[in-house]
């Protein structure tokens, strides 16, 4: 008996993706729920990740997969299905960042003083000392999370994407590079900035453990 | 802490993200359907609807040319056909004056009016 693949996971067989790109090019609604259990889940959490706001990552999400109905047609499967999604939301959440970064230029040139209140950045993570090689094991997991997941806010957007986009979702370096439309020499400096806080921070709670 | 180790507790904390999403993923797609599907279905509508207004909109034009045009072909055709009226009455008038029967008809001569013989009944 043949068993149909789980809805979380995406499907593998490339025959199965031509034929899956055919019915959601079609509007086959049982296809498009298909795809949306399939990927949202990952989407929803690199997203997030980036943008460390839930509300604004549903809405981004959300466009993601309306602008792929809208763009299947023009999919013509050199990648897969999920990696084109994937791409797709990344793009967005990007682009909403840098509106929102013009916006905030703006208006902290109308009121320079809020740029003091945002110094609160990446730019002021201050050291907390070396700790010897630590084992996780003593640390209660969630709790563990909980300190990275706080670390990870701690840098700015750009980094996140970064950390996220290489480190977890473990994308290329070059097409990183083009995501996010800097060099690859940026992306690994910020990965190495990125790493190098969150081992910070990672050493400070195992410390205080 | 190498790189490695840092990425496992990383896509450990991803695999929380991704199970909070689970939990909300059916809502999101129920409001996601309604966009997709029902805005299509909208749409269609909505075309429907322009289709008949535009329809509704051609006749109404139609009718509004066609009672323009009508009453512009009176406003010019009454003058001409009075005229005539009135140039084919004259002429009669010349016609039929001149004899003293007072006719009004434009057909008939004045001979051919005290000339009809009457009608005779048929031989049985």
């Amino acid at each position: 008996m043949h068993d149909s693949p789980p809805a979380s996971e995406p499907i593998e067989d490339v025959t199965s993706e031509q034929e899956w790109r055919e019915r959601l090019r079609s509007g086959d609604e049982a296809a498009w729920a298909a795809l949306h259990e399939a990927h949202y889940p990952r989407l929803w959490s690199s997203v997030n990740r980036i943008l460390n706001n839930p509300s604004q990552t549903d809405d981004i999400v959300q466009e993601a997969f309306v602008k792929a109905y809208r763009e299947i047609e023009r999919f013509q499967g050199q990648s897969r299905l999920g990696t084109w999604l994937y791409r797709i939301a990344v793009n967005q959440t990007l682009d909403f960042l840098r509106k929102q970064q013009r916006l905030d230029r703006w208006l902290s040139f109308f009121s320079p003083l809020r740029d003091k209140d945002d110094e609160t950045g990446s730019a002021h993570i201050v050291p907390e000392g070396a700790v010897e090689p630590m084992v996780a094991a003593g640390l209660h997991n969630a709790e563990l999370r909980e300190s990275i997941n706080t670390a990870i806010t701690e840098l700015s957007p750009e980094h996140r994407a970064v950390v996220q986009l290489r480190l977890i979702d473990e994308m290329s370096l070059e097409e990183t590079a083009s995501l996010l439309r800097c060099k690859p020499g940026t992306v690994n400096s910020r990965l190495h900035y990125a790493c190098e806080h969150l081992r910070r921070k990672l050493r400070s709670v195992l410390a205080s453990a | 802490m190498n790189n490695q180790n840092l990425k496992e507790i990383l896509i450990a904390c991803d695999e929380d993200a991704r199970a909070r999403a689970r939990l909300h993923q059916p809502r999101e797609w129920r409001e996601l359907r309604g966009r997709l599907f029902a805005q299509g279905a909208e749409a269609e509508e909505k075309h429907e609807a322009a289709s008949w207004m535009s329809l509704n909109w051609l006749t109404i034009g139609a009718i509004a040319v066609a009672a323009c045009a009508t009453s512009i072909g009176l406003v010019f055709q009454a003058p001409s056909s009075g005229s005539n009226v009135v140039i084919n009455n004259s002429q009669q008038i010349r016609v039929v004056n001149p004899n003293g029967n007072g006719s009004e008809s434009a057909n008939q001569s004045p001979a051919e009016q005290n000339n009809t013989p009457a009608p005779q009944p048929s031989a049985p």
